[in-house]
């Protein structure tokens, strides 16, 4: 018995035992199989469960001077529909209303859309493209039309998402602010500073986990992935929006090839505005190139002002200096010269012939100054290129070519560039050297500076992640362009031209004005039946202390030529429209300011309110939200309360103020109305409970 | 048999350690589903607030302001702005 209890036991064992083993040589046998046979297999398909991505930092913004916003990134979505999956019941259901919806929302006909589907169902198109770069909003519509309302499995809809540049104001200042694309170069300012814009690349190590969804694997690194610095540039947008605008009205009405202005703060040379716009094929006119930073060409009588310049600093001519006109008509060596109306005079003052603009009196001026020999055309040369005119601006934006001007010390340079007796007078008049808008803007602007050149700039603040901010200090280029007397009577010449020479008629009503007027013959070598003209505008205002200097320019525009008639009015517009803006102080106020009762709201916003406008308080509250109340002749403050668990009295808050303060204690908050809170729908000192509460504003 | 009864106590803490550390492993992940998922709502609605600011912006410059008025008779005032100089 003894023996048989023991052997059955031990029988026991050794099963147990075998089975142990079996298992254990199955166990082995399938690590070695998985490991080594199928081992390729699997490893790679275990790898597709992480991945690396790249993942591009948030790209930065760029902001107007008083902080609207330019240029953002924003998603977009390009829209694709399977169209095999859709079940064959749904589809002839539903088809027409679909394609009905799509008719109205990206045009075409139903009948398109309908036989787009119908084939790629047919040739089970599991990828057909419906519409790209739709924005969220225009996303949520189309994914709640029939069919696609269905889902990814059942309607077929897919969405890819890709982030590009959005700019609120769209065509304003838009080929200054520039392009961000993928597929072409960059230009303006997101080419120029898209280092400083571009976000921190990072490699992201991410895990797949059950429901197809890709998480990054924790990395403390990850969380503090740098985005892009923001850029504050020097223009404003209420300026812009005028420049734009006159500009437009104008090169539509010339029906003119381009036009360009700029308006530039004298003082610092900071740039206000800036617009360019172009005509295209269909007669349409958009930002298309910049021709104020990268368009060289003649500048013709706007350049007057730099010759007269260099004619006064030689000291053998002043302002009432005679000239001869010679009626209007001169010939120097071969060439015969013109001024652009038939006027008959013979001799005035050198003044008077900048006012009324003779290009043979300017011509005739320098040539007695500097025409005679190398030597005196070498002056002339000096002196405009001590004004910092051969010089480009050095503005931000890449692709600012250098002014051209012919060298008069070389005989044998190229035929283009070679100086010939007919050069200063033909200079003299702005012909046979070429500058950009911005270029000639510049050395007004200088004039207007009293003589000081100041950079031409356009980014002001370049604000980090972390509001480390770097500012752009205005630099002065140039201390004097000219000696201090030469750059009295040039204003003076600028001055007359607007009372009494070629932009008298210009009707600006609120402020002064001086400028030089511009037409110049384009293309005048080639024979053509019309002739072809710019007309531009160059000039500041108020005349007497400065603030802006501005130019427009119009390229070929047709039926009227003249800068006083195309460009002149454009520049009196828009002087006019900004000189409106600016802010003028009234001397006294009649009565003390009035705060409105029952104002509430966020203490350190009243403090900076109060301290702004120069008033009085009391400050004996202690907690950040506060009720203001007038106190003899002084403001005071008394607390709200606000409790975590009761229902706060919002009474006197504006909406911003109120909702943060409810949505923060967990409410949800419906608003009605404007202005400041006078109702609500729970009563304070209720208990939340995630309750809904209705604001009332008046 | 020995060895585990006498070790009894440190296995179960072995076992309650490894059901702590799945459990966390767990909680980790449903934090990081819900991190990625608030992630995407807060850049939708950011978006959303982006459009809407821009179409905002759009039509409150000038521009579009006098084209909105001109059937109202309201045109742009060209005087400068009086500013009240409380200091007075």
């Amino acid at each position: 018995m003894v023996m048989d209890r023991k052997s059955e036991l031990l029988v026991r064992v050794y099963i147990v035992f075998f089975v142990f083993v079996v298992l254990a040589v199955v166990i082995l046998s399938k690590v070695i199989t998985i490991s080594l046979f199928e081992g390729e297999k699997w490893r790679e398909r275990g790898g597709r469960n992480v991945k690396w991505i790249e993942v591009n930092g948030e790209r930065g913004n760029i902001y107007d001077s008083r902080g609207n916003l330019l240029a953002t990134s924003l998603p977009y979505f390009d829209i694709y529909v399977d169209a095999v999956t859709i079940s064959e019941d749904l589809f002839r259901n539903q088809l027409k209303a679909l394609c009905d919806k799509l008719a109205l929302m990206f045009g075409k006909t139903p009948d398109y859309w309908s036989s787009k589907l119908k084939d790629a169902r047919k040739s089970k198109n599991r990828y057909l493209s419906i519409a790209r770069n739709l924005s969220k909003e225009e996303l949520e519509t189309v994914k709640s039309f029939p069919i696609f309302r269905e889902g990814r499995y059942k309607g077929g809809i897919l969405y890819e998402t890709h982030t590009s540049r959005e700019k609120p104001y769209q065509e304003l200042a838009s080929r200054t602010i520039g392009l961000d694309r993928t597929n072409a170069s960059k230009i303006g300012l997101e080419e120029s500073f898209d280092k400083t814009l571009s976000g921190e690349k990072q490699r992201r190590l991410m895990q797949r986990y059950p429901g197809n969804q890709w998480l990054p694997i924790y990395d403390p690194a990850y969380a503090d992935q740098k985005r892009g610095a923001d850029i504050v540039t020097t223009l404003d947008m209420n300026y812009q929006d005028i420049v734009h605008h006159e500009l437009l009205d104008v090169v539509r009405r010339y029906n003119a090839k381009a036009g360009t202005a700029i308006l530039m703060e004298v003082k610092t040379g900071a740039i206000k505005a800036i617009s360019n716009l172009g005509q295209a094929s269909d007669g349409s006119y958009s930002e298309d190139y910049n021709y104020a930073i990268g368009r060289l060409s003649e500048p013709g009588s706007t350049f007057k002002l730099i010759s007269a310049m260099a004619i006064l600093e030689s000291g053998e001519i002043d302002l009432d200096s005679r000239i001869a006109l010679s009626g209007g008509k001169k010939k120097f060596y071969d060439r015969l010269m013109y001024d652009s109306d038939q006027h008959g005079k013979s001799v005035v003052s050198f003044k008077e012939a900048f006012e009324m603009s003779s290009n043979v009196g300017m011509a005739t001026a320098a040539f007695s100054v500097f025409g005679q020999n190398r030597l005196e055309w070498i002056k002339f040369y000096e002196s405009i290129q001590k004004m910092g005119a051969m010089e480009s601006t050095a503005i931000e934006i890449h692709g600012e070519p250098d002014p051209f001007f012919k060298n008069p010390s070389h005989e044998t340079a190229d035929k283009a560039s070679r100086w010939s007796g007919t050069t200063v007078p033909w200079m003299a008049h702005g012909y046979e050297l070429q500058m950009t808008p911005l270029q000639i803007l510049n050395v007004y602007n200088a004039v207007a500076n009293n003589g000081a050149m100041m950079k031409p700039f356009i980014v002001n603040e370049i604000i980090e992640p972390g509001r480390k901010i770097r500012r752009v200090q205005p630099r002065i280029v140039k201390q004097k362009i000219a000696d201090a007397d030469v750059i009295v009577k040039a204003q003076q010449l600028l001055k007359a031209v607007a009372e009494s020479g070629t932009a008298k008629k210009f009707e600006i009503t609120n402020t002064s004005f001086a400028g030089k007027t511009g037409t110049t013959r384009i293309n005048y070598w080639q024979t053509k039946d019309v002739k072809e003209y710019n007309a531009s505008f160059a000039g500041y205002f108020p005349a007497d202390d400065p603030k802006y200097s501005l130019i427009v320019v119009i390229y070929n525009p047709k039926g009227a030529y003249y800068g006083s008639q195309v460009a002149g009015p454009v520049f009196s517009q828009i002087a006019q429209r900004v000189s409106g803006m600016e802010e003028r102080y009234l001397a006294q106020a009649e009565e003390k300011p009035k705060v409105a009762k029952a104002h509430s709201g966020y203490k350190p916003d009243y403090k900076q309110l109060l301290e702004f406008i120069g008033i009085d308080y009391s400050n004996n509250a202690r907690s950040n939200w506060v009720e203001m109340s007038d106190r003899n002749d002084q403001m005071a403050f008394s607390s709200k309360r606000i409790k975590t668990t009761v229902v706060p009295d919002v009474y006197g808050m504006g909406v911003r103020d109120a909702v943060y303060v409810l949505e923060s204690l967990g409410m949800k908050v419906k608003v009605h109305g404007m202005g400041r809170v006078y109702r609500q729908s729970i009563k304070p000192g209720t208990a939340i409970k995630e309750q809904e509460i209705i604001i009332y504003l008046q | 048999m020995k060895v585990i009864s006498k070790n009894i106590g440190f296995i179960l803490l072995l076992t309650l350690l490894g059901l702590v550390y799945i459990a966390n492993a767990h909680r980790g992940e449903r934090k990081l589903r819900k991190i990625s998922k608030l992630k995407k709502e807060v850049e939708d609605a950011k978006a959303n607030f982006q459009d809407v600011k821009s179409e905002n912006t759009y039509n409150t410059t000038e521009s579009q302001l006098i084209k909105k008025l001109e059937t109202q008779g309201l045109k742009i005032n060209t005087d400068s702005p009086i500013l009240i100089n409380p200091e007075d």
